[in-house]
């Protein structure tokens, strides 16, 4: 074990086991919720640090528990401007696919596309998550750059703006999971401090199983937690196992690969599937992905006010989407690549 | 008179870049040309049931290993679907069922 502090990554293990216990044998969860709260004091060894953690950690379980409604309603008409400014410039089928990669409306992908993602395990394209929330936050932080405002404002302004767009897409669980790591290292990166990727992992899951202890039980959360987890702790020691490889493409491959373990279980015990040829389209779709996400949210903003503009970044949205979609439709026709072991 | 910054030059040479992009795609759209069938006729992503191995009958929804194998099965013995109505022949795939994926398949 290295000699990181992680105070949140053992609060998170002591919570997560107290609700297990709690859901398998009848043990009152506040005496493990009250155990876990202890750990807290932990926290007090990290002067540095324990401030923006217990200010994150209280700004998370506010937002989810007091603005989360409010702002669900309130911002519900600016989502359905956005979503008509997609519509607008896109055809049913490529509509129905951004409305869910950018503004988390799953409920008008087209079924055949769903189809595909889903046999080549790339189904968490479909789904506002790590990916597409990272590729925000380079794309709010470079914004605010542009405008020269001090730095401080820089990453309070982006934390703020995540939090903003996390409700509006309904806080799903994966979208609140990114947003709360995010700005842990957002908020790091304000104090020139480091952040460790599982400290804020575990904050993350923290909010969430305080904000609900049934979140442990969630397919989407246990799936978007193991996905993230093995990246952090598997790709260093795969990428240095490829270092004959090429740098960029030692360090893709590990990334898929260490997903893929972390799902794998998780995707079998669940739906009893494995599909081996989501290491090789990951590589492929990945990429195309960021791309498509920075034009959907740009073409969704343009197409309120700047209509040529949206035009154009339609046409490239078009190509790049679609291509995308192509490729995964190709990958699904590999033999073997999707393998049901139970139905 | 007019300074910019690299950052701001970048900026503004990604948008031209964008729009050039753009624009050429949507023009292109509106010609038959080839690539633009060829792209059209790709995207259809329909499960051909005279042809498709079962794993690939195994991509619908609702249709498992067992009923991918049924289907793949009846082909062999009785040759090729006449009709998509007529998959709803094969034991286990029921009407309900065969509603839910009409649109992902064609002969």
């Amino acid at each position: 074990m290295n000699k990181t502090h992680r105070p949140c990554f053992w609060l998170f293990l002591v919570l997560a086991m107290g609700i297990m216990v709690g859901h398998f044998f009848p043990v009152d969860l506040r005496s493990w919720l009250i155990a876990a709260s202890v750990m807290m004091v932990y926290f007090l060894f990290v002067p540095k640090i324990w401030p923006l953690y217990a200010a994150l950690f209280c700004l998370g379980a506010a937002l989810i528990h007091v603005a989360h409604p409010l702002g669900v309603d309130f911002l519900e008409g600016w989502r359905e401007q956005l979503r008509a400014s997609l519509y607008h410039y896109l055809d049913d089928h490529e509509a129905g696919s951004m409305s869910a990669i950018v503004l988390g409306d799953r409920g008008h992908i087209p079924k055949e596309i769903n189809m595909v993602f889903r046999h080549t395990g790339t189904g968490h394209i479909l789904v506002i998550a790590g990916l597409h929330m990272a590729m925000l936050t380079a794309m709010i932080f470079f914004c605010l750059k542009m405008i020269g405002i001090p730095r401080f404002w820089q990453v309070w302004g982006s934390i703020l703006l995540l939090l903003i767009f996390a409700i509006m897409t309904g806080g799903s669980i994966p979208v609140m999971r990114a947003v709360f790591m995010a700005s842990v290292v957002l908020a790091a990166y304000a104090v020139e401090n480091e952040s460790d990727p599982l400290n804020s992992l575990s904050l993350a899951g923290l909010i969430l199983l305080l904000m609900d202890a049934q979140n442990l039980f969630d397919t989407g959360f246990q799936l978007s937690f193991a996905a993230v987890a093995a990246i952090v702790t598997l790709c260093k020691p795969i990428e240095e196992s490829l270092s004959f490889l090429p740098k960029w493409l030692a360090s893709m491959l590990a990334v898929s690969t260490a997903a893929w373990i972390g799902i794998t279980p998780l995707q079998l015990w669940h739906f009893g599937t494995i599909t081996p040829v989501a290491l090789v389209a990951n590589l492929f779709i990945v990429p195309l992905l960021d791309l498509t996400v920075a034009l959907g949210l740009s073409l969704a903003l343009a197409g309120l006010g700047l209509p040529t503009m949206a035009w154009a970044l339609a046409g490239c949205l078009k190509a790049v989407f679609n291509l995308m979609i192509i490729i995964t439709y190709w990958f699904s026709l590999v033999p073997f690549g999707y393998i049901q072991l139970r139905s | 008179m007019f300074y910019l910054t690299p950052q701001e030059r970048k900026f503004i040479a990604i948008v031209i870049i964008i729009f050039i992009a753009g624009a050429s795609v949507q023009l292109s759209l509106h010609r038959d040309i080839a690539p633009v069938r060829w792209f059209k006729s790709v995207r259809q992503f329909k499960i051909k049931i005279n042809i498709a191995r079962a794993e690939q009958f195994q991509m619908l929804p609702g249709v498992g290993a067992r009923l991918a194998a049924r289907i793949v099965d009846y082909r062999q013995q009785h040759g090729p679907f006449k009709s998509l109505e007529e998959l709803q022949d094969v034991d286990g795939l029921t009407t309900k069922r065969f509603l839910h994926i009409k649109e992902l398949i064609e002969l």
